[in-house]
């Protein structure tokens, strides 16, 4: 039940890392989440009593297991949880029938509610930080830096080149006048740096900040 | 997929002058485009789209984020 739990967790961080990448971990600990992970710990589990030491019960076979030892046996259901629930089951009226339709539906709601947590903190974040940030004459030179050295190690050219248009297209837009904190042009300034610094980069960056 | 729409995707919510800021379209562009991406159902904004003159001063109160259904096609 155990290992299915983390399973699902590793599906659902992958899924999310596709788009947002600095997620931050403790944002995982959703209840939709959680509860996604206990439902299909219990398929698992249940899932091991359709198993025997001798690869003949009818989850052995759709897994094409056949491991004598409990406990290796209990990994490989657990690890395989997502084989199981995408696995077709039955058939009705001719269409294939499986759990992946209801796991595509539970796990979108789960991401969709870790996504928008993550939105709510972040913004939350940009506004916390944004006074600070004034703090540092050469700031968006430094975040500008940082998300040019995400971008270069990302095997993703389309990514990379992205990246590049848009800061090149916000360092256009730098107030020609001397830094100010009221001003509201070098608020949106020192705004829009941080809301793309913290996708590109994480929290990691603003440690100085903090 | 349009430049509008790769941002907001990433940005999963924005105000709408940091996305003007961002892309590197002019501010009717951008516009006409999230008129578009709303049509389709991805897209939603919060707010009123503010006259293009005013679009860096007022367009801080106005929210562009992804609907249920462009959330859902960024995490498939």
């Amino acid at each position: 039940m155990v290992v299915a739990g983390v399973t699902i967790y590793v599906d659902c961080s992958q899924r999310l890392s596709k788009n947002y990448r600095n997620v931050p971990t403790q944002l995982f600990t959703s209840g939709s989440v959680l509860l996604l992970a206990v439902l299909c710990g219990l398929i698992a589990a249940i899932a091991f009593f359709g198993t025997d030491p001798n690869g003949t019960g009818y989850i052995d076979k759709l897994l094409t297991l056949n491991i004598d030892n409990h406990y290796v046996r209990a990994i490989y259901v657990g690890a395989l949880v997502l084989v199981l629930i995408r696995s077709k089951l039955f058939q009705f009226q001719g269409s294939d029938v499986g759990g992946e339709f209801f796991y595509n539906l539970g796990s979108q709601k789960a991401l969709n509610s870790v996504v928008l947590r993550w939105l709510e903190w972040r913004d939350a974040f940009v506004e916390q930080i944004l006074s600070r940030t004034f703090s540092d004459p050469n700031y968006d030179t430094t975040m500008f830096g940082f998300m040019r050295a995400i971008a270069q190690v990302t095997a993703d050219a389309s990514y990379r080149s992205d990246i590049e248009s848009q800061i090149q297209q916000i360092q256009q837009a730098k107030p020609p006048t001397p830094l100010s904190a009221a001003d509201p042009g070098w608020q949106l300034y020192h705004r829009t740096v941080t809301r793309m610094t913290l996708e590109i980069c994480g929290t990691r960056p603003f440690k100085t900040y903090q | 997929m349009s430049r509008v729409y790769e941002i907001v995707r990433k940005a999963g919510r924005i105000p709408l002058n940091e996305l003007v800021l961002r892309s590197s379209q002019s501010p009717e562009a951008v516009t006409d485009e999230l008129r578009m991406l709303t049509a389709d159902g991805l897209i939603e904004v919060k707010g009123d789209i503010p006259p293009v003159a005013e679009m860096f001063t007022r367009g801080g109160d106005t929210l562009v984020m992804l609907t249920s259904k462009g959330f859902s096609a960024n995490t498939a």
